[in-house]
């Protein structure tokens, strides 16, 4: 999926990857918010659900081209690009400084 | 009790990663253990971004958030403005990065081991808390092999 905004068809292929329970969560939940125009409440997952939805995670990401960063280093990446944004070149050149007080 | 910085934790969504291993092994003995992790809530917003940026899927990042919070042996810590002021003043006194602050201020407000994959904020850290790699963390808390 590498849209800014995904399609019907993602959104379905996602979905049926869900166990045959959570599909029908899904449902139930959006029924609820299109019937009282406002989102319902977040159900939390069961722990069981959450290993189950983490380890679909990580089977996607395993399936992406490389190389590409991975999501450490994405996350990494992330926060020296605010440092950088906060510092312009300081950031870098300070980078190696032991500054331990 | 742990808390884990997001470099640990981001690195458990992620098989390809070479750290995956250890990070993986130690956050499934953390919960096999019942061992409360506990780390500020901006954690969510830091995996969310990354993911959203890894992989431009912005249902994929809500779920990695979703599953965070619904990890029992995750306790997600609000930042209140104590916990922000002291994190100011530990990123002030010791050079570390504003989230990395954060990490540590949690830690130390808690009594927690920061586990850490950013040496600089291992080494920085450690005249406030206790700090270690995934893979000390994982020789601590592995029972001893019977000799």
């Amino acid at each position: 999926m590498t849209n800014e905004t995904p399609t019907l068809d993602q959104v379905l292929d996602l979905a049926h990857k869900l166990p045959r329970e959570q599909r029908g969560q899904l449902i139930s939940r959006l029924v609820l918010e299109l019937t009282t125009d406002a989102p319902p409440a977040r159900t939390p997952m069961t722990p069981d659900e959450a290993r189950a939805a983490l380890n679909e995670i990580r089977e996607h990401l395993r399936t992406l081209p490389q190389p590409r960063l991975t999501a450490g280093e994405q996350l990494e990446a992330d926060r020296r690009g605010r440092e950088r944004a906060l510092l312009g070149r300081w950031a870098d050149q300070h980078e190696e400084d032991d500054v331990h007080p | 009790m742990y808390t884990l910085d997001a470099s640990v934790i981001g690195r458990d969504f992620d098989p390809v990663d070479p750290q995956y291993a250890a990070c993986h092994a130690l956050i499934a003995l953390l919960d096999q253990q019942a061992i409360t992790v506990i780390v500020p809530r901006l954690l969510l917003a830091e995996i969310a971004g990354a993911l959203r940026r890894l992989t431009r899927d912005p249902i994929r990042a809500r779920l990695a958030v979703d599953t965070l919070r619904s990890m029992p042996q995750i306790q997600l810590i609000s930042l209140d403005d104590a916990l922000i002021d002291a994190a100011a003043e530990i990123a002030a006194d010791y050079a570390l990065r504003g989230a990395d602050a954060t990490y540590v201020a949690v830690a130390r407000r808690h009594g927690c081991t920061l586990v850490s994959l950013d040496r600089e904020q291992r080494e920085r850290a450690a005249p406030l808390v206790t700090t270690c790699t995934p893979a000390e963390a994982l020789a601590t808390l592995r029972p001893a092999e019977p000799s």
